[in-house]
């Protein structure tokens, strides 16, 4: 580990912000006094996560032990401040208006200019918000819903924050103004109407956040209900409150198109709440001790911007990329790398030193993922002009695995049984078969030989080309019941990933109905109409009688499928008439075949 | 008044056009279309984490309110997945098809495309399919024939949608018909389109190289849907006049467009999170697919093999109490109850993540039959304990590692899934072991 002097100014800010939050949150009448004084000689830590860990634990030992004082009478006299501190950074996940204004109270603060840091801290949020409501352009009716909606939306941020908003209905002096519009603006390229817009102003004789509804949204355009008014009010007290839209689907800074009920603000976001309420307090008590601090900005640059990989990746295969983050601004910047997919792991959350660069692994296990597949992942930053960044990740997949079978995937079972060749072919390390295959739906036995060929793959339109895999040979015994029936082929490999490995087949003996039940779903009381093939391939037979047990409403007529005497085309017309409920019928078929005289196919339906 | 720049500057900027919307009635009119497939099987989320997304009954939803009067809403297919895992998937298969399709029709659905996935189910299931759909079925890929129930193509307003699938030799095996090359069904596609002077769309069950390989070949296609797995993409991909767009799988993202009467435009990839309700009709269709899980008996059917036998967590927790306590207070130790709440307490791709040893022949059956095997006890994890429990020192279990937790914790089932968030809320290494505690009183 190298040491070095660094200068208080250099020092990475989450250092004493973790501390710092940290103790506040866990003791609310602790406040920071000192917490931006410290030793000047520190170490630099490389890499090492872990060591970087464990020097951020000891200084923040050392600040919690020396920069947090009680508040109130019995509060000891807070130790002298220093000149020049470095100020906090913010929390990730806040928007570029709330970093910004955080920056613009810190450069009034590097300057030792106070009366304009106190004008600027009214650009960050306010425990006790004055709100100025504007609900005249609502339909009268409609107000007292509205203003319920608002007052839980209110109530549900405030609870355990300390956000007690004041609404008021003059416009002097407010923090926040919330009015509607019947429509509002449609974005380039779209004909759909933003269903709220959001404008924060740095003009102090401006509300800090004006934020308007729209009353109408979608496409097709539709009026806004209570609940969208609800949620669009909850998002805009966490925009206030300094928080981003999240990319994820959770809790009240998500936004949905077409919200399911009344959302609210997640345990994640109260807390992020909480820290900016912090932050602006330890800004608060600076300009009060007229405390300078060292303001700077940190700038992301993110490379790559897209992640994908050179060339297929065969499923199954661990599919590793480094994601470059730099830091070209001056203060030191919070990351973390968010996927939204447990498909990915990658680091804890990184600082990047101004100036410098850290490299975040990012691993994804294709298992679950035979096709081409697209993901997102979410690079958080305190570049308070690119808070979240989204770096699509594209990855083109070759399934580890192919079941090939060249004959289609119908075993026909004849009066000696059947016998059917599959082909598993591979992609990839060679996958070894352990143990004994087992045939499961049919009885019968599998056999296995190594083998390479030339083969299509019609499913995935590849043409012929040279495979290596296995030749598993099926020998399907012939006592199996007349009819269709599902088949399975069970293989264990040696790799681990994919251990267990299944074909899946028909077996087909005698004469079958395709299919074999009448399943007309949920519908309306009106005439539904379904064909039933009933065949023996290659064999032709004759339909001796058709009988319905429910003839009132079920009709059935018959007839054979031109050029192809084996194969007889059943319509069955169910009229719908009956009973709203589940429906039950059944019909008869007597055939010509003294192994199959009698084949019955049911009928089914839900009348709503 | 100054307005701050950054991310809402866009915002902002649309903001200016209130107001404006009057002008669009002015716009000549478009017609929204909403894209779906890829099902694969995946009718709903089991509801065991947050927040999973997708499902039929939440697509039902956003189709209804994305495509309005008038929209087209279009299936790629891939209601099945290729190669479900043993029979009673493959029967289980069959009751998600017909209740795939009985949902499509409650939505509407225009056009469904016929590939590989769709025969999983066998050909009888195809047929079920074509009838519960409204015969919104098509293929382009199988040559018309007298005994082709399935359409080469639909003509909806101003388009003519086309259904193309590499699979094409083996659908035309499977319903006895004779296949269409890609290449050759694709360009029949667009030549018909141009005879009758409407706008081709394709759906292609194929991948994106595949897909921009037409693009370029059939410069006339306004518009191909092609198949992927993941997310829908944040962008489209655009070659020449040609949008080219994928809705990921298992229905967990709809790609929404606007048609102007000359182009695609305004993509839009939208996840179905919880955010959006259910949607009654097809709520009930799912319940009814529920039942018809349950009334198969699908569990009873699942093969089962020999293994040691279980304790139950009562047994573990005469040693190992401050364990015992830390699984109660877990999701773990009510999983089963968490399925029960959704109805899929009897659907046998769900309960093996919910309860303990379903694979066991002397594992968990039903609640009645072998309560302390409900839901994820200590066994779950460590295995099979009666020969643990009567024995500590002889017999030991095996030490669990991450990949314990990730037979259940799958992307699909738990997509937050992180070890080193999720362990924390279970670990309990610091219970005193036997060693500790045996002989005392």
């Amino acid at each position: 580990m190298r040491r070095r002097l660094v200068d208080v100014a250099e020092l990475p800010a989450k250092y004493r912000r973790s501390a710092w939050i940290g103790k506040n949150l866990a003791h609310n009448n602790l406040r920071p006094t000192a917490t931006f004084a410290l030793p000047l000689v520190v170490f630099r830590p490389n890499s090492s996560f872990s060591r970087l860990m464990a020097f951020a634990c000891l200084l923040g030992v050392f600040v919690s032990a020396c920069g947090a004082q009680p508040r109130g009478p019995q509060g000891v006299k807070p130790p002298k401040a220093p000149e020049v501190a470095a100020t906090p950074a913010v929390s990730l996940g806040t928007n570029a208006d709330y970093q910004k204004a955080v920056l613009s109270v810190e450069q009034a603060l590097e300057v030792g200019d106070f009366a304009k840091a106190t004008i600027r801290m009214r650009l960050l949020p306010r425990h006790d918000p004055r709100i100025v409501w504007d609900d005249s352009k609502l339909p009268a009716r409609f107000r007292p819903l509205v203003i319920e909606a608002r007052d839980r939306a209110a109530r549900d941020w405030a609870a355990g924050l300390g956000f007690s908003p004041v609404f008021v209905t003059d416009g002097s002096a407010a923090d926040i103004k919330i009015s509607f519009e019947q429509e509002l603006g449609r974005p380039a390229a779209s004909r759909e109407p933003l269903s709220v817009a959001a404008f924060f102003s740095t003009d102090p004789k401006a509300p800090r956040l004006d934020y308007v509804i729209g009353l109408k949204r979608g496409a097709p355009l539709a009026a806004s209900t209570e609940t969208d008014i609800a949620n669009d009010l909850s998002f805009g007290f966490g925009l206030y409150l300094g928080l981003a839209e999240s990319p994820v689907p959770m809790g009240a800074m998500y936004r949905a198109e077409k919200p399911a009920g009344v959302v609210q603000a997640s345990s994640l976001e109260r807390v992020m709440a909480e820290h900016n309420f912090v932050l602006t307090d330890g800004l608060q008590h600076c300009i009060e001790t007229k405390q300078k601090v060292a303001s700077g900005v940190a700038i992301a640059f993110v490379d790559p911007t897209r992640l994908e990989p050179k060339g297929p990746v065969v499923q199954g295969t661990t599919v590793q990329f480094t994601i470059q983050v730099t830091n070209r601004g001056t203060a030191p910047m919070e990351t973390r790398l968010l996927p939204v997919c447990s498909c990915f792991s990658t680091s804890a959350p990184r600082i990047v030193p101004a100036g410098e660069t850290v490299l975040y692994p990012l691993e994804m296990n294709t298992v679950e993922y035979p096709a081409t597949v697209n993901k997102t992942v979410f690079m958080l930053t305190s570049d308070p002009d690119r808070p979240t960044i989204s770096i699509p990740v594209h990855v083109v997949m070759k399934p580890r695995y192919r079941f090939l079978m060249p004959a289609g995937d119908t075993i026909l079972i004849g009066p000696d049984g059947g016998e059917f060749t599959v082909y598993l072919a591979v992609e990839g390390e060679p996958l070894t078969l352990e143990g004994q295959p087992t045939l499961a739906g049919v009885p019968g036995t599998v056999t296995y030989e190594p083998w390479t060929g030339t083969l299509p793959d019609p499913a995935l339109g590849e043409p012929a080309r040279l495979r290596k895999g296995y030749k598993l040979n099926l020998d399907v015994k012939p006592r199996v019941a007349p009819g269709q029936t599902f088949v399975s082929v069970n293989l264990t490999t040696s790799d681990s990933t994919f251990r267990m490995i299944t074909a899946r087949l028909l077996a087909q003996r005698g004469i079958v109905a395709v299919p074999d039940r009448a399943y007309f779903g949920h519908i309306a009381p009106e005439r539904r109409e379904l064909e039933v093939t009933v065949t023996r391939p290659g064999k032709p037979f004759h339909i001796i009688g058709l009988k319905v047990d429910d003839p009132k409403h079920v009709q059935v007529t018959q007839h054979v499928t031109p050029g192809r005497p084996w194969e007889h085309r059943l319509k069955i017309v169910f009229d719908g008439q009956v009973q709203s409920g589940d429906y039950a019928a059944n019909v008869t078929i007597r055939t010509d075949d003294p192994d199959q005289p009698k084949i019955t196919i049911p009928i089914t339906a839900t009348v709503e | 008044m100054p307005v701050a720049r950054g991310a809402w500057s866009g915002w902002c900027a649309a903001f200016a056009l209130v107001g404006a919307g009057s002008l669009s009635a002015n716009r000549p009119s478009t017609i929204n279309v909403v894209v779906a497939g890829d099902t694969q099987g995946y009718l709903a989320p089991c509801g065991c984490t947050s927040p999973m997304t997708g499902g039929i009954r939440r697509l039902a939803t956003a189709v209804a309110q994305y495509r309005g009067t008038g929209g087209l809403f279009l299936e790629n297919g891939g209601l099945l997945e290729e190669n479900p895992r043993g029979l009673v998937a493959l029967r289980q298969g069959v009751l998600k098809a017909l209740a795939l399709a009985d949902a499509f029709r409650a939505m509407r659905v225009d056009a469904v495309n016929i590939g590989q996935e769709e025969l999983t189910a066998g050909p009888g299931t195809l047929t079920q399919i074509e009838e519960l759909t409204d015969r919104a079925t098509l293929s382009t890929s199988l040559e018309p024939s007298a005994t082709n129930n399935l359409p080469q193509w639909l003509a909806h307003g101003p388009f003519l949608i086309g259904g193309v699938t590499p699979a094409a030799v083996n659908l035309a095996a499977i319903t006895g018909e004779t296949a269409v090359p890609v290449k050759a069904a694709v360009h029949r596609l667009a030549e018909e389109a141009l005879k009758r002077g409407l706008t081709p769309i394709l759906m292609f069950r194929g991948t994106e190289p595949q897909a921009e390989a037409f693009a370029r070949d059939e410069p006339g296609l306004a518009l191909i849907v092609y198949q992927s797995a993941g997310t829908a993409p944040l962008a489209p991909i655009v070659i020449g006049h040609t949008m080219l767009v994928t809705p990921g799988d298992q229905t967990k993202n709809l790609v929404r467009l606007e048609f102007d009467g000359t182009a695609f435009s305004n993509y839009r990839a939208v996840t179905l999170t919880p955010n959006y309700a259910d949607e009654p009709k097809v709520s009930k269709i799912y319940r009814s697919y529920q039942a018809q899980v349950g009334h198969a008996h699908l569990i009873e059917l699942l093969p089962r093999t020999k293994t040691a036998a279980f304790a139950g967590s009562a047994a573990c927790a005469s040693c190992h109490g401050a364990a015992f306590k830390i699984w109660h207070a877990s999701a773990h130790s009510h999983a089963l109850a968490d399925l029960e709440r959704q109805g899929s307490e009897r659907d046998p791709e769900c309960v093996g993540c919910h309860v303990t040893g379903l694979a066991s022949t002397v594992g968990f059956r039903s609640r009645l039959q072998t309560r302390k095997l409900a839901d994820v006890s200590c066994e779950a994890c460590h295995g099979p304990a009666q020969a643990h429990a009567h024995a500590p020192r002889t017999y030991r279990l095996p030490k669990l590692t991450e990949k314990s937790c990730l037979g259940c914790h799958t992307p699909n089932n738990s997509p937050n899934f992180a070890f080193s968030t999720f362990w924390p809320k279970v670990s309990h290494r610091l219970t005193p072991l036997h060693g500790d505690n045996l002989g005392k009183p």
